[in-house]
């Protein structure tokens, strides 16, 4: 006797018409407006062109029921007992065979669309650790079939991870305890404190885009009143066409806008991290806050990925620190696979690290970007100055000086320090256990990798780099990259370190 | 320059450098392929001009916009035989490295143990040329996974067969 599913095989044969139903959807989609539009125009003008249309209309269903059927052919899956693997093949026009291994399917579960309740069809999903993209969708399966399906690749799929169930199971049991410990609270007081040091333009891009839906609401209903807009505004400028009033008038909207953009940041912050309490349990952390909304996530340290850091002078000096953490996004945490925690003490931040990370931080070796990385930023900053200039010498040609001179006092005050300083804050550090990237001049992030949970490495050279022997260098986790730019070839025998601490390693990373 | 290593017992110099691996160039069948693929948007593109011809009588347009055409076309050519020369791939015992770019020459090395999971994929156009792609798929997203193109279906096959096994031979250990 065969094993079930040992041979390549169809799906249900409704999922012909489930397939044919979902491409004509799609073509309606596309084409639907234009034949629509033909068939209303058409019955007025004359009868033989729509009677061609019809014609042609048909053609192409039935094209789109012989592709259809095609691609039900040509659609087949098996399971390899063998390699212990689950294969599908597909496609008519690009074909494409993929072989997912046991060990790598998080989960297999249904899912129904309303087509597919009409035809009474399942769509069994093998969810992988990528993206939703990566997921195996087998779209048309029947009830029995889907069942079997799922009952055979789970019993496959938990007999490897027999031992990580029954570490869930004794987690569950923990957290109904009382072993909890606090680690984080954030009180009035320092949601206030964050809310005066966050990013004000923020808050300042928000009123914007508050006027900006405001002044589209309204504007329509304005255009009588548009002629009398625009006196007022020749008022204004002849009314303070002193250019000391003009600034001082600038100035004061500045200001206005800065102060309103630091009350608009503190009530988002009051609203969204109200009540914030970090709890740590024996096996996770678990993060509970808001006001409106109220947000709890259960934090494993397995799930973690990277860890980003987040200050600036003014929260450290008050000793606040926002820890952000992306964890491996699989299908339980969809909505938000990125995790902030602010207003955490640096003592705080120092138990949360030592509990979610597997090892202990030790001091390695610390890489700075070649200088011509300094050179390229300030290049590329400068453009938008040179074309002010270019814009300026055709428009208002007679102020050429006074443009030139602001023009470099901004280029020389503002530009090249600032990116001199941002130049001076990036370096990589890479430990024995870490991958640590710092980077910010005024908001100052930390971000931090495990090199265990490293996923891959890409090392990028543009031709033009290769007699300087400088390369660019990407670290792809499941929670996002790392990547450091302009860098020697030194750290190269780094990159070797992290491929061998990956391929040593026998953890599981998530 | 290992003191920093020093209480780790790893001496840097001796792990296995990725950057002296020799790499397997592909088919040069994928080079044809994307040649015949630029040929069709030439013609395409060269029928357009005709009709443009038709309904404009800007003086030096069409010879200019010509000239323009075929230089682009000499020039994405000449790029993809570049390119054609720098694809090439490589399995170690521990992970496959794949490289390819020549104005931005990219290397990207994937730990088997870091393989989600493999497929291998044909276009139509590449079936005409018989060849097709190894695709492999980590969970760092998209600038993480790797696409072999040009191999021979054979070898493609093979590949993944070889990856897959050492896939599972990673989780086993």
């Amino acid at each position: 006797m065969h094993k079930p599913f040992s041979q390549p095989q169809t799906q249900s044969k409704l999922g012909i018409i489930f397939i044919f139903l979902g491409q004509s959807v799609k073509f309606v989609r596309i084409f639907g407006a234009a034949v629509i539009y033909f068939f209303l125009k058409g019955f007025e003008a004359n009868s033989e062109l729509v009677s061609i249309a019809l014609s042609v209309l048909i053609g192409v269903l039935l094209l789109l029921l012989g592709f259809s059927y095609l691609s039900f052919q040509r659609f087949r899956f098996y399971i390899d007992y063998d390699n212990r693997e689950f294969i599908l093949q597909k496609g008519v026009f690009n074909t494409e065979v993929i072989s997912l291994p046991f060990s790598k399917i998080q989960q297999v579960y249904f899912r129904r669309s309303l087509l597919q309740r009409l035809i009474g069809v399942y769509s069994v999903i093998l969810d992988t650790a990528g993206s939703s993209a990566q997921e195996i969708n087998i779209k048309a399966l029947s009830e029995s079939e889907a069942k079997d399906l799922q009952q055979i690749l789970m019993e496959e799929v938990t007999a490897q991870k027999q031992q990580e169930t029954n570490d869930v199971e004794t987690t569950a049991d923990q957290e109904s305890g009382e072993d909890s410990v606090a680690v984080h609270k954030l009180s009035v007081l320092a949601l206030l404190k964050l809310g005066l040091t966050s990013n004000y333009f923020r808050g300042v891009w928000l009123i914007l885009i508050f006027l900006g839906s405001l002044y589209q609401q309204f504007g329509e209903f304005e255009l009588i009143e548009e002629s009398q807009y625009r006196e007022g505004i020749r008022g204004y400028f002849e009314a303070y066409s002193k250019p000391v009033e003009l600034l001082v008038l600038t100035a004061l909207v500045f200001v206005a806008m800065f102060i309103l953009g630091i009350f608009i940041s503190s009530i988002e912050i009051f609203i969204k991290y109200f009540d914030l309490a970090l709890k740590q349990t024996k096996d996770s952390l678990e993060l509970e806050m808001g006001l409106k909304t109220n947000t709890k996530v259960s934090l494993k340290p397995r799930r973690v990925q990277l860890m980003r850091i987040v200050t600036n002078p003014m929260q450290k000096r008050l000793n606040l620190n926002e820890a952000q953490i992306a964890i491996a996004s699989s299908r339980d945490d969809l909505q938000k696979s990125q995790i902030s925690i602010p207003g955490m003490e640096r003592m705080q931040l120092e138990r949360v690290k030592k509990f979610l990370f597997t090892y202990r931080m030790r001091p390695g070796r610390v890489f700075k970007p070649a200088y011509i990385l300094y050179l390229r930023l300030i290049i590329i900053a400068g453009l938008p100055l040179v074309l002010t200039a270019i814009v300026g010498s055709v428009v208002v040609p007679n102020y050429m000086v006074e443009i030139g001179l602001v023009l470099l006092v901004i280029y020389a005050g503002l530009v090249l320090p600032y990116q001199f300083f941002w130049y001076k804050a990036l370096s990589l550090e890479i430990t024995p256990e870490f991958v640590i990237k710092r980077k910010g001049v005024w908001t100052q992030k930390t971000e931090i990798l495990e090199l265990y949970k490293l996923q891959s490495v890409s090392v990028t050279q543009p031709f033009w780099y290769k007699r300087r022997g400088l390369y660019n260098y990407t670290f792809h986790t499941a929670g996002g990259d790392i990547s450091f730019p302009v860098t020697t070839s030194k750290m190269q025998r780094y990159i070797n370190y992290a491929l061998y601490r990956v391929e040593i390693d026998k953890k599981a990373w998530m | 320059m290992n003191t920093t290593f020093t209480n780790t017992q790893i001496d840097l110099d001796s792990l296995p450098d990725y950057q002296e691996i020799h790499y397997t160039g592909v088919s040069v069948k994928r080079f044809y392929k994307v040649l015949c693929i630029q040929l069709i948007f030439f013609i395409a593109v060269t029928v357009g001009l005709f009709f443009l011809r038709e309904v404009t009588d800007v003086p030096y347009l069409i010879p200019g916009l010509g000239a323009g055409i075929i230089l682009f076309f000499l020039s994405a050519a000449g790029y993809q035989y570049k390119l054609q020369q720098t694809l090439g791939y490589a399995i170690r015992e521990r992970d496959i490295a794949y490289r390819r770019g020549f104005i931005f020459e990219k290397t990207t090395v994937i730990p088997f143990n870091r393989i989600q999971h493999i497929s291998t994929s044909a276009s139509a156009l590449d079936r005409i040329f018989k060849i097709s792609s190894l695709n492999i798929f980590t969970a760092g997203g998209s600038g993480s996974d790797i696409d072999i193109p040009g191999l021979t279906p054979e070898l493609a096959a093979r590949l993944k067969v070889k990856v897959a096994n050492h896939i599972i031979d990673e989780d086993d250990a």
